[in-house]
């Protein structure tokens, strides 16, 4: 798994998204992506407006990009997801 | 009469569900079989596996959610292992998997629907989201035979009194604060008494050695109760006997005896009890019944079972209750219930199985019940 940080500062926009963490988490093949993604993106956030996490697939790969307004913001996000993903994991290994 | 099986698999003469329940901190799994038709007495459902896992806490603390949810996430898997092979069902067999959306805590209850979503996809089958409450009393209604009953469901995070009525379980009374279960968990925190099998049972154990009725608050405040300064109270009488203060109030009014642990704990229940009889027994007379059903954890009390049953007797009626199996927290409930609500139509789609903390019993529609 690959992770990029990245940090930017100044924003005009009233709730400036001024930090992001990408996680791209590749699986067996394209279809546990799909289901780890299905599994994962149904939750809401619990503050919109501070933190946007999307999810793509691309093949086998699944990407996660978190923006928030604060490193502490998506670290709790991003461990959330961590923790939800071993049990996807657990699943595929147990049952797939 | 309602169809029961229009959407039955042509060929096959009955279904089966999976159910995964992780509301607090027991993780349930359970697989039920429904053969076609209604259910009655010729045609139970059958229990063919009910595994669960409890996590406790240490003496004196409760369980929190992160905990708890970490507890859910490191057995769900092999729970739903377990299950399986007790039950001997291949997976390719089962009609529907079911979890609880709610009510519950919101961790816990996360950690366990991201597994059901999981397994719903790697095995091709519909999602059914159920309600907590309506899963405790639909196994109640099945265990016990119970046909239409007033339902007291008392447990650590509910306490309510529900009467059906028009395809909706409607809350006659309930909890203005605290539940019951809570009430009696965190006075087992206060006397530092293992949470091991369960606070409750810590509790009832306890109050069979009292002897001293002790005067506490009695809070029934129309249909509804408060709990919370009956807790503050009795704590307050454990804080002082702790510290070895001579006050009045801490020696028995009759025979001068220095009360006990274990008076305190038997004064709590019987206070606690009466209260709950008082409004069942309202909500008996109102709706006319003459059957009580107790489920939820604190139903395992054999003592409320017991003040129960002279207040049903009394009105020419009976209770019903049901065994730890089924009282306390359980997957098999959900299974049940879900398969109930499957077999009538329902279903959620992968977006719509978002997991919620509070989520009232009247707000499900009962479609698999016209009476």
């Amino acid at each position: 798994m690959s992770t990029v940080v990245s940090t930017a500062t100044s924003s005009a926009t009233p709730t400036p998204l001024t930090h992001t963490l990408e996680f791209k988490i590749p699986f067996e093949n394209e279809k546990q992506s799909i289901i780890a993604k299905n599994s994962l993106s149904p939750d809401p956030l619990l503050k919109p407006d501070e933190l946007k996490v999307s999810f793509s697939n691309d093949g086998n790969v699944l990407k996660i990009t978190f923006r928030g307004t604060s490193d502490r913001m998506i670290r709790v996000a991003a461990n959330n997801i961590m923790d939800n993903l071993k049990t996807v994991l657990e699943c595929f290994e147990v049952f797939d | 009469m309602v169809d029961m099986d229009a959407f039955a698999k042509p060929g096959k003469p009955y279904y089966l569900a999976l159910g995964m329940e992780g509301s607090a901190n027991k993780l349930g799994v359970g697989v039920i079989k429904h053969h076609l038709g209604p259910l009655d007495e010729n045609n139970r459902a059958e229990i063919l596996a009910n595994v669960r896992s409890t996590y406790n806490a240490p003496p004196g603390q409760g369980f929190l959610p992160r905990d708890t949810a970490r507890h859910h996430r490191n057995w769900v898997v092999r729970l739903v292992e377990k299950a399986l092979k007790d039950s001997g069902v291949k997976v390719s067999d089962l009609d529907c998997l079911c979890f609880t959306q709610g009510p519950g805590m919101g961790a816990p209850l996360q950690s366990v629907v991201v597994a059901a979503r999981t397994l719903s996809q790697l095995w091709e089958l519909p999602l059914v989201g159920v309600n907590h409450c309506i899963g405790h009393i639909e196994m109640g209604r099945e265990i016990t035979g119970a046909r239409n009953p007033v339902v007291l469901y008392v447990s650590g995070g509910n306490t309510q009194v529900i009467a059906y009525s028009r395809q909706r379980y409607r809350i006659f009374g309930e909890t203005l604060d605290i539940a019951i279960g809570n009430c009696l968990d965190r006075f087992a925190r206060t006397l530092h008494i293992p949470n091991d099998p369960s606070p409750g049972y810590n509790i009832e154990q306890l109050a069979r050695k009292g002897k001293h009725l002790v005067e506490l608050p009695y809070t029934v405040k129309g249909m509804d109760l408060s709990m919370s300064g009956i807790l503050e109270y009795v704590d307050g009488l454990a804080h002082d006997l702790f510290s070895g203060k001579k006050s009045k109030y801490l020696y028995d009014e009759e025979d001068g005896e220095r009360i006990t642990v274990e008076d305190l704990c038997f004064s709590l229940q019987e206070n606690l009890f009466s209260m709950l009889v008082e409004i069942t027994e309202r909500a008996m007379a109102h709706v006319d019944s003459n059957q009580v059903l107790i489920v939820g954890g604190v139903g395992c009390n054999e003592r409320l079972q017991e003040m129960m049953g002279i207040m049903a007797g009394d009105r020419n009626g009976s209770i019903y209750a049901t065994d730890e199996r089924f009282c306390i927290d359980n997957g098999i409930m959900i299974a049940h219930a879900g398969l109930l609500a499957y077999r009538v139509g329902y279903g959620n789609e992968l977006e719509d199985t978002v997991c919620r903390q509070k989520f009232r019993t009247d707000e499900v529609y009962v479609k698999w019940r016209d009476d």
